[in-house]
């Protein structure tokens, strides 16, 4: 792939404005010389061809009880998302447990039904079909999940896993099903005689591979990844991450990268969402994290530890836990850890907002925030190994 | 004299499909007030060896077959090997001079008991004291570890606390007997990186404050890096590097730990186009070990006498365990 020409073009143009990115997209398409690879990936929101759209999307989880089971209370798990996710592109969410990531995936596909709020699919409003009109587009978005031990089911053969989706949507007859499969299996890097053998004889890693060739057997649009190498140990992470990348690459792939390593997230991604507490904390490129200025941001990214013994650095720790999703903090719902914290971030909820091109975030004092706390983060320990 | 030598203690797990070596043969030495990491992936014997320590392992399939824990109990007297003491004098040992916390901070918790009572079920068992000497007690470990209004938290239960703060909890009632070694096995795996910050940072202070020496157990080497003074690297039951902590991450000088080291995406937006580094193939099976280096099977450098002959600890003299017959820099 030839990225870095485009790439370098871009870098330099300091200040890009949304008309001279189209104007540069349209003309690297032209020359063919454009790849997903760019470094304003803010294209993408303000281009056609955007697969997913999301607005103000909201999901409550109600808690009930007393004799009669009412309603006494309820878990406000995503509370008004908007985002986008262009066709290819790869978007990161990131937060903390219980910051509704999940949901919010699982929304995105249907699998929950949200409370309000709507989602398109390629130009088609899937919020309020029935799961007989949504049937066809499921082949065009699936899924893997986090632990590869129970997404798998333990009585079926890896062949019978990943010709489910083919069944079900009687896509390939049963000569040809096989051979599918079988390409498949070889596809994601496992070799043949996997057909035959239950997911106990794998280990993680290939579990987990198992996974993306059934998420991948209909070659959707959008693969929802949740989590897919947080139970996987560090030398297999690469691998997954590696099948991941090239299957994009090789289908144009679009996936909502779920995580809570932003280390992980800021390579895979070309966009990073950053979820506190049901909602959008700050959207950035992911070649923009050092630039991101959102408090939660910044220490997020502090917050992880550096394999560098000389870098034990001043962090930003932050104080408290998360709070309680059934009664979230009024105003901002940063405020009760964020070191920065003014009256109005009591009261009033900051609105996600534009802060710099392709930057965006919801803070009263984006403004004034600077790179101070994420300046450490610059130089990288390790050279990364480059094929 | 250290605090804490172990030598050549063996474990091993006798389970239907063989004898699963999970320990096999590992020696080190814990200073007083010394943070030691010890790292490697699922299944290295990293956890096992904790609990050995503890004489803590899962017996049956378990056993410690060999090897002795020495410690220091006494400050006049020599070291006492843990794994010739009865049942009834470990009890007095374990929890008061040696203490360890658990990774599923949910599970190591009792639901039906106070966080409260079970803090102080230790302190009763071990030092005694009137119940309301007791009760104080409790309380000041609790606002040690950082926890907000104490009094009142120590009659809550652990579901009414969240995992960091159950975390804490536990962290408080392995101190609460102030022992010279904190024993932590993934102390922070199952947190929020914010939440695992401020656990370390607890560690790393209480263990200054204190005085007191820590084996920190876990798959991270950024965690290790962060806390530990000095780091052990183990691979199916083995140790194959150990060194300081500038050593280990600085001159890695086994191909193993290179390979780690190397997989952990550094924080910086790499090129696109740039590949993960990994390291190929799986963990071998315990159970059934390959002759010679476990590690040969995924070694870069490997070469045809490193799947013949057992690895001694230095073979090329570089003055610290490297278990590499070609040890070198990257």
């Amino acid at each position: 792939m030839q990225c870095g020409q485009a790439r370098a073009v871009l870098l330099c143009i300091k200040s890009v404005t949304r008309d001279s990115c189209i104007v540069i997209r349209k003309t690297l398409k032209y020359s063919g010389d454009f790849t997903i690879h760019d470094p304003r990936s803010t294209i993408y929101e303000h281009m056609n061809d955007i697969l997913v759209n999301i607005e103000d999307l909201k999901k409550r989880f109600p808690i009930e009880g007393g004799l009669l089971g009412r309603e006494v209370a309820a878990v406000h798990a995503v509370r008004g998302v908007s985002l986008s996710i262009g066709r290819g592109e790869t978007l990161g969410l990131v937060g903390e447990s219980g910051c509704g990531k999940s949901t919010l995936g699982m929304l995105l596909l249907r699998l929950l039904e949200p409370d309000s709020g709507s989602i398109i699919f390629d130009g088609v409003d899937i919020t309020r079909m029935s799961q007989r009109e949504l049937r066809p587009l499921r082949r065009r978005m699936q899924v893997v999940f986090q632990d590869p031990y129970a997404s798998l089911n333990p009585r079926m053969t890896v062949g019978e896993i990943v010709a489910e989706p083919l069944l079900v949507h009687r896509v390939a007859r049963r000569e040809e099903r096989r051979e599918r499969v079988i390409e498949l299996i070889r596809l994601v890097g496992l070799s043949e005689d996997a057909y035959g053998k239950y997911p106990h004889e794998f280990s993680g890693g290939q579990r987990q591979r198992i996974g993306i060739a059934r998420a991948i057997a209909l070659t959707p649009s959008i693969i929802v990844a949740d989590e897919p190498v947080s139970a996987l140990d560090i030398s297999i992470r690469g691998e997954i991450l590696n099948l991941l990348c090239d299957l994009r690459e090789r289908f144009s792939l679009a996936y909502l990268f779920i995580a809570h390593d932003l280390k992980v997230v800021e390579h895979l991604s070309h966009r990073i969402a950053v979820m506190y507490l049901g909602k959008i904390a700050e959207l950035f490129p992911a070649e923009g994290l050092a630039a991101a200025r959102h408090p939660y941001t910044q220490a997020l990214a502090s917050a992880v530890p550096l394999p560098d013994p000389g870098a034990r650095r001043k962090r930003m720790v932050l104080a408290g836990d998360v709070p309680s999703q059934i009664v979230p903090p009024a105003g901002c719902s940063f405020h009760p850890r964020c070191p920065y914290a003014q009256e109005i971030c009591k009261n009033v909820e900051p609105p996600l907002e534009e802060y710099q091109p392709g930057f965006k975030a919801s803070c009263h004092f984006i403004a004034e925030m600077s790179e101070r706390t994420v300046s450490h983060m610059a130089p990288a320990l390790h050279d990364a190994v480059r094929v | 004299m250290p605090l804490l030598s172990v030598e050549h203690l063996t474990t091993h797990l006798f389970t239907d499909s063989g004898v699963v070596r999970a320990v096999d043969g590992v020696s080190f030495s814990l200073d007083r007030g010394e943070a030691l990491g010890i790292v490697g992936e699922s299944g290295c014997g990293k956890s096992m060896t904790a609990l050995s320590l503890m004489r803590l392992v899962p017996e049956p399939p378990g056993r410690i077959v060999g090897g002795r824990v020495l410690f220091q109990l006494t400050a006049t007297g020599g070291p006492v090997d843990l794994l010739m003491l009865s049942n009834e004098q470990m009890r007095k040992v374990r929890g008061k001079r040696l203490a360890m916390i658990f990774q599923e901070p949910m599970t190591s918790l009792n639901p039906v008991f106070t966080i409260g009572d079970q803090i102080a079920e230790a302190i009763k068992l071990h030092e005694g004291g009137s119940r309301r000497q007791v009760q104080s007690r409790v309380v000041d470990m609790l606002s040690l570890v950082g926890i907000p209004t104490p009094a009142q938290r120590a009659n809550d239960y652990p579901h009414q606390l969240s995992g960091g703060m159950r975390q804490r909890v536990m962290i408080a009632m392995a101190l609460s007997c102030r022992p010279e070694i904190l024993l932590a096995d993934e102390p922070t795996t199952a947190l929020d990186v914010t939440i695992q910050a401020q656990i370390l940072d607890l560690l790393r202070r209480l263990q200054a404050e204190f005085g007191m020496s820590l084996v920190l157990v876990t798959h991270d080497l950024g965690v290790v890096a962060e806390v530990a003074q000095r780091v052990i690297v183990m691979y199916a039951g083995k140790i194959v590097e150990q060194g300081t902590v500038d050593q280990i991450f600085r001159q890695p000088l086994h191909p193993y730990t290179q390979g780690l080291l190397k997989a952990i995406p550094p924080l910086a937006k790499l090129p696109p186009g740039t590949r993960f580094a990994t390291i190929p193939g799986t963990v071998p099976d315990l159970a059934h070990l390959p002759r010679g280096c476990a590690f040969a099977d995924r070694c870069p450098k490997v070469r045809e006498n490193c799947r013949e002959n057992e690895v001694p600890d230095d073979p090329c003299n570089v003055g610290r365990l490297v278990r590499c017959f070609y040890a070198s820099n990257p």
